[in-house]
């Protein structure tokens, strides 16, 4: 007890240095004072008493470090005074001071942004237990295609369950959509059906009332739901009145009984459904076909679940040939893996960028600090004179850079939290970034911030701290306190600005390979004009009576009413996401043609006006007509990749072609011959990297019932329109639901041009500060440079020298760093910028455009940043010069 | 004499904070200069140490909650601080000081029996 109250007062004496040291001096003055009078008392003259009280009393000095030993902690109270006076030190150069906390600032924030985002991205997305051995499974053929999984019929599902041992416990989830008929019309609601011991798999705690369990799912009990924070919010104001209430969903009645927190996404629902699944279930319905993800046992690895997995499908295969292709193979994957796929090497690749920028940044510092050295030379060499060890001195200046990286770390912090909140903004949707990523400034990113402030203090701070001291501390205290030994240091500075060049180039290079592509990707004609265009689906709700005639009827109706809205121009049918369709592909068959096994062609339902609405003209024969569509006919359209690959130089007109896949639907098309009747120009329908695919389009009438969507061209601005065109659609049918409008724009910058556009954006922030930095970099070296030749200069001026030769002297100086610092550069890029292969289209690594206009900038900067310095050089007064020597 | 002095500092070290303690106890509320003048006055010949080295002990003491110190002014009228026991030390000088008995005890046993 009293030690520990002991601990505590000698740490607190710590911060009291100097009333404790006051109130130690009066004391021992008054001891002092008491035994010369004793002294004196005994017949000693003053002079003697005084003496041998001293001697009495032992060293005065000694006795009071002593005492100051006991009291406190002496190396905490020496750290405490090196911070007073290294804080009094900075406060004394603001300049200096801004700049380097700036400087550091900018460094530290980088990298704890990216890594927040990397965090949440790749290393941490899910908020569920054990997610680090959560598994998808996927069947792929020879040729790597995926071909069965991660949705598996029940009876299969079930089959793998319980033959395998490698899985701790397995979830069957899978999406459905239904209506609901709410306060405010119809809402469609994405609603996922999961095993019963769903929630027990994902081990998360509802935020309201309670998950189901096994006991939901007896034969008797009340149907529950499980509602997600999102949908809470959006539909029902965040009420928790939610709970218990029942919702009548496609016309049957669940009852909510829980809402979970926030990042809880589990195949991305508004409502989680409990349902068993059984052998018998139809594997048609989206009940009856689940996706297949489980836990691996503690320290199975992927490998070798699929080895059993491959033992286990062998079995099956030889029951169900036609399901397993020849030597098709297992994947087990981790669903991070799974949802992050190539993310994760953008991630790496900024988080190597950031990281070359925090270096570039403490060069830049350690830079200032040695030209700060020198200043301070005299002050260093007088505190070892009177008798500061190295290591003190170097320690005091380490607490500096210490101080300096608290202030960066702080601003930087800050700077952080402001570039977490716009990052995340510009995070691809779904591309690589899970629904369950919550980009934040959490605990362990502030760790990591605290973490590379320490570390740049030494990366920036040790090196000048050592190099003062090593420097021959005799030569300080000389009278004029001019140095001459300033070589090796001009040196070391000239070092750390080659440095800066080179990293700067590195990621000048990455960033610039990046524009290239993205301007070659905006720059590809997509073959349609995707303005003004909007996209809704059209949510129907399950009605026995529903036939293909009458929703035919009805989606006419909605199309004319539409289409007579203020702004609107036209507005078509279409299946999925024009003209890219739902990516639904079909064999292809010529009769009397023999085509390769692997031909097939892109399927896009539409009416007869998409082409029209879209701008995409007709190079032979015609489109659709009204006829075609409303007596369903079998007439396609196809793209002229596809009449160029499988009819070539023939006339694909009035030919006949065979899509098997329509058999196979859900609702099957039992005839799938068509006659091609026209030829439409080809349009990017898989995206601006890639070539057109073979695309067929269908009229819509021949797959009905089923939901589509409408395309609308307006006017202006697209999303006007939404609430006029919901109107139109509850006077045709006042159960039916427009849902999820966006824009065609949009949609194509989510799924092509996201990606490409984060990291162009990312990186070149990155790549701009690191400019910035080098720019101040070179203009600090030379401008400490030219301040210490000031008298040389002036000495040539006065002598007649020209102001042009000396500027050409500086700029020659300058410009022989940059380009040492361009060469090891351009040789670090060949080597790294392979890494951003991935990341390129159409763009090589080594794109001699790029590099010619990066190596161009970086002259330019290194030029400008030489220039001001020469010319302030040699404004220079000689005699004003030479007078302040 | 660096090695004998040594031992007799070591033999103090441990023994320095009790005997301060036990001075301050009987004496009641005393200055440094007082309780060292004490403390040569009870030793048969002078005491061993420097009358600084009692500053440690007594900082030590009032770290620990044992003593207090204030200033007050002396006889002659001159500023000194005074140390008094408190309450704790006084209870902590019943401990130390059967501590110390205990291990006097055995040390004379272990001197005296032994052959």
């Amino acid at each position: 007890m009293e030690n520990l109250r002991r601990a505590l007062l000698r740490l607190l004496t710590v911060f009291r240095h100097g009333r404790s040291e006051r109130e130690l001096g009066r004391e021992v003055d008054a001891h002092l004072v008491e035994l010369q009078r004793e002294f004196e008392r005994r017949g000693f003259s003053p002079e003697d008493a005084r003496l041998a009280a001293k001697r009495s009393f032992g060293g005065v000095e000694q006795v009071k470090e002593q005492q100051r030993d006991a009291r406190s902690f002496r190396w905490l109270e020496d750290l405490w005074r090196d911070i007073g006076y290294g804080i009094r030190t900075l406060s004394r150069t603001r300049g200096f001071t801004i700049t380097a906390t700036v400087t550091l600032a900018l460094g530290i924030s980088a990298v704890t942004v990216i890594y927040s985002v990397l965090r949440n991205v790749v290393l941490e997305p899910f908020p569920y237990s054990r997610s680090d051995r959560l598994v998808n499974v996927l069947i792929r053929d020879a040729s790597d295609r995926q071909v069965r999984g991660p949705y598996f019929p029940a009876e299969e599902f079930l089959f793998y369950q319980q033959q395998a041992t490698v899985f701790e416990d397995v979830v069957g989830t899978s999406r459905d959509s239904m209506l609901w008929q709410g306060d405010n019309g119809p809402e469609r609601f994405d609603v996922a059906w999961m095993t019963p011991n769903g929630f027990d798999f994902l081990g998360v705690k509802p935020m309201l009332g309670r998950v189901f369990d096994a006991s939901d799912t007896a034969p008797d009990a009340p149907r529950v739901a499980v509602m997600c924070h999102r949908a809470w919010v959006r539909s029902f104001g965040a009420d928790p009145g939610v709970l218990g209430r029942t919702l009548v969903l496609d016309g049957t009645a669940w009852t909510v009984i829980g809402v979970m927190p926030p990042r809880f996404e589990w195949n991305i629902a508004d409502l989680w459904l409990p349902a068993v699944m059984n052998p018998a279930d139809d594997p048609r319905t989206p009940r009856g076909t689940r996706a297949f993800q489980a836990h691996l046992r503690p320290g199975v690895s992927p490998r070798e679940a699929e080895a059993q997995l491959t033992v286990i499908g062998a079995r099956r295969a030889r029951e169900f040939p036609n399901e397993y292709p020849p030597q098709s193979r297992f994947q087990v994957i981790k669903v991070i893996d799974w949802v992050v796929r190539d993310f994760r090497g953008v991630l790496y690749t900024l988080f190597g960028a950031v990281s070359l920028l925090l270096i570039i940044a403490c060069c830049n510092v350690a830079n200032m600090l040695l030209a700060r050295a020198t200043i301070r030379e005299r002050e260093i060499a007088i505190r070892a004179a009177i008798g500061a060890s190295r290591s003190r001195i170097v320690r005091q200046l380490l607490v500096e850079s210490a101080l300096l990286a608290a202030g960066g770390l702080i601003a930087g912090s800050l700077m952080a939290y402001g570039g977490i909140q716009a990052l995340a903004q510009l995070l691809p949707p779904g591309g690589g970034v899970s629904w369950e990523t919550q980009i934040r400034l959490d605990r362990p990113v502030l760790v990591f911030a605290i973490i590379v402030a320490a570390a740049s203090t030494f990366g920036f701070g040790l090196f000048p701290a050592l190099q003062s001291v090593r420097r021959d501390i005799a030569a300080g205290t000389n009278v004029a306190g001019r140095t001459t030994a300033g070589r090796r240091q001009t040196r070391m500075r000239s070092g750390l600005v080659v440095a800066q060049v080179a990293l700067s180039i590195v990621l000048l290079l990455g960033a610039g390979l990046l524009m290239r592509t993205f301007v070659k990707l905006i720059g590809v004609d997509l073959g349609f004009d995707p303005k003004h265009v909007l996209i809704a689906g059209v949510a129907f709700p399950p009605r026995q009576t529903m036939t293909p005639d009458n929703q035919r009827h009805i989606y006419r109706q909605i199309v004319e009413r539409s289409a007579s809205v203020p702004g609107v121009r036209s507005v078509a049918l279409a299946h999925g996401f024009p003209p890219f369709g739902g990516q639904m592909m079909s064999p292809l068959e010529v009769p009397g043609v023999a085509l390769e096994p692997s031909a097939q062609a892109l399927l896009l339902f539409c009416s007869e006006n998409l082409p029209g609405l879209l701008g995409i003209p007709m190079v032979k024969g015609r489109g659709f007509s009204t006829l075609d569509t409303e007596q369903a006919r079998q007439v396609v359209v196809v793209n002229e990749t596809f009449a160029r690959r499988y009819f070539g130089s023939e006339d694909p007109l009035a030919r006949v072609i065979r899509l098997p896949r329509l058999t196979t639907l859900p609702r099957p098309i039992t005839d799938p011959t068509f006659e091609v009747i026209g030829v439409m120009r080809d349009v990017a329908n898989s995206g601006p990297r890639d070539l057109p695919a073979p695309q067929v389009l269908l009229p819509f009438t021949l797959r009905l019932p089923s939901g589509y969507a409408l395309v609308v061209r307006t006017t202006d601005e697209p999303l006007r329109a939404v609430n006029a065109l919901r109107r139109e659609i509850q006077v045709v049918d006042a159960q039916v639901a427009l849902a999820d409008p966006i824009t065609l724009e949009r949609r194509i910058q989510m799924n092509f041009y996201a990606r490409a556009s984060f990291s162009l954006l990312v990186l070149g922030i990155f790549a701009g500060t690191g400019a910035v930095l080098v720019a101040l970099g070179i203009y600090g070296v030379l401008a400490y440079t030219v301040s210490q030749q000031t008298r040389e200069i002036a000495i040539r001026l006065a002598l007649g020298g020209e102001s042009g030769d000396v500027i050409r002297m500086i700029v020659r100086f300058g410009l022989q760093l940059v380009a040492a610092g361009l060469v090891i550069g351009l040789a670090i890029s060949l080597a790294t910028n392979r890494l951003l292969t991935t990341q390129l289209w159409n763009t090589s690594p080594n794109d001699p455009v790029t590099f010619a206009v990066v190596v161009l900038l970086i002259a330019i900067i290194g030029a400008l940043a030489c220039w001001i310095p020469a010319r302030r050089a040699v404004r220079v007064q000689p005699m004003i010069a030479l007078r302040h020597e | 004499m660096p090695s004998e002095d040594r031992a007799r500092v070591e033999l103090l070290q441990g023994t320095l904070d009790l005997i301060v303690l036990r001075a301050l106890s009987t004496m009641g509320p005393q200055h440094a200069y007082g309780l060292a003048a004490r403390l040569d006055q009870l030793a048969d010949h002078p005491f061993p140490l420097n009358q600084g080295t009692l500053y440690v002990a007594l900082v030590r003491l009032e770290q620990k909650g044992w003593i207090k110190g204030a200033w007050q002014t002396t006889e002659a009228g001159r500023e000194a601080k005074y140390y008094s026991v408190t309450r704790s030390g006084a209870r902590a000088l019943g401990r130390q000081t059967e501590r110390w008995q205990r291990l006097v005890g055995f040390v004379n046993k272990l001197l005296l029996h032994e052959p």
